[in-house]
């Protein structure tokens, strides 16, 4: 509870906040760890394979098409 | 349905347009078949395909609506689905990106935390929120000094020059060893770290100004922890990142060991793209 209001605290003000100037300390350190974990983004829970080979080989096993998720940068990377 | 019904593959198309081995040819005998067959420019976007290589849909749309509807059309289609499948027994060892031998993984995000203007539609609303994902590669070097007390300059020059970009609206130019302005980590006996980091180009224009927290821990002469965070201001984009708040802006970094279950577990750094040696070069090198 008390690091979800640091986070709010954190996303609103943080842009005009003089304490950018200021070191990270151990309160601010894990509430920015804890926010900036995707971890329970829905993308995350689809089987992504990250071999063209080896999804071949599943669909071709298993009868199915591929899905195909081609991108400038990894999509499961910085895009 | 994805889950269910295909086999979802996610890549850097960059790579399998110019890698000349099974992967790349194959990919290319698909995007052949679509709009965007020059291998020259990107062929970025979304193919459903047979995997005996023909081109069922290919759309770089990425509403949820227009995707849903092609995995649908394919879904009614029952006569490509029988192949063999591929060897895979060629490998461009010019544009392999595989985990060195013994390397650590650690996850690397990023977040603007701050200053954008209201978002005028879905999709600025999300890419306004989004959490930019990459990873960081330890070498078995610099994790041996890491479990001896000593945090290695070339990791500290890697983490400020490849991992302080702004990936979150997309691919983000790196920094060049002359635009890091100062880059110190402490590592103190206890496993806390503090660090300084500011990261400029020539003009000012893009720039960074940063502290770094963090805590190490060893256990059995392993690295168990390796928790970091990076705060600081941020000003400017690049070219293929625009869309970003008023100079400056509040920008953070986090690092942690990466799940070796992790989905994006095998993905390499963003930085390997355009400079692989570098990025790998370790202060025995210098």
């Amino acid at each position: 509870m008390q690091l979800g209001v640091v986070a709010l605290l954190l996303s609103v003000s943080l842009n005009t906040c003089p304490c950018l100037a200021q070191p990270v300390d151990e309160n601010e350190f894990a509430t920015l760890h804890r926010q900036l974990d995707p971890q329970d983004e829905t993308w995350k829970s689809i089987p992504w394979q990250t071999s063209l080979i080896a999804a071949q080989n599943l669909a071709a096993t298993g009868g199915k098409p591929l899905f195909i998720w081609a991108m400038d940068g990894h999509p499961l990377g910085c895009t | 349905m994805l889950q269910e019904d295909f086999v979802p593959v996610a890549f850097d198309q960059w790579y399998h347009r110019r890698k000349q081995d099974t992967d790349g040819e194959f990919y290319r005998r698909i995007a052949t078949q679509g709009p965007r067959s020059d291998f020259g420019q990107t062929t970025q976007g979304f193919y459903i395909a047979s995997a005996g290589g023909e081109l069922i849909h290919y759309n770089n749309n990425r509403g949820p609506q227009r995707i849903r509807g092609l995995m649908q059309n394919t879904l009614g289609l029952d006569n490509y689905w029988i192949a063999k499948p591929i060897t895979d027994d060629a490998i461009d060892r010019q544009f392999d990106r595989s985990i060195p031998d013994g390397a650590i993984v650690v996850q690397v995000n990023a977040k603007v935390l701050g200053g954008y203007a209201d978002p005028v539609n879905e999709y600025e609303q999300f890419m306004q929120a989004a959490i930019g994902c990459d990873n960081m590669w330890i070498m078995p070097v610099e994790a041996r000094q890491l479990v001896g007390g000593s945090f290695t300059e070339s990791l500290v020059q890697r983490i400020a020059r490849f991992h302080l970009i702004d990936n979150t609206r997309g691919e983000p130019p790196m920094w060049r060893a002359d635009e890091v302005t100062r880059a110190e980590i402490s590592l103190n006996d206890d496993g806390t770290l503090h660090g300084r980091i500011t990261l400029s180009i020539a003009d000012g224009s893009r720039s960074y100004d940063a502290w770094l927290f963090g805590k190490l821990e060893v256990t059995e002469g392993r690295l168990t922890r390796f928790d970091i965070v990076v705060r600081g201001e941020f000003t400017g984009e690049g070219r293929w990142t625009r869309g970003a708040p008023d100079d400056p802006f509040p920008f953070a970094v986090a690092f942690r060991l990466a799940d070796e279950n992790d989905i994006a577990f095998s993905v390499c750094p963003q930085a390997c793209k355009g400079h692989h040696p570098e990025y790998l070069r370790l202060a025995s090198d210098e």
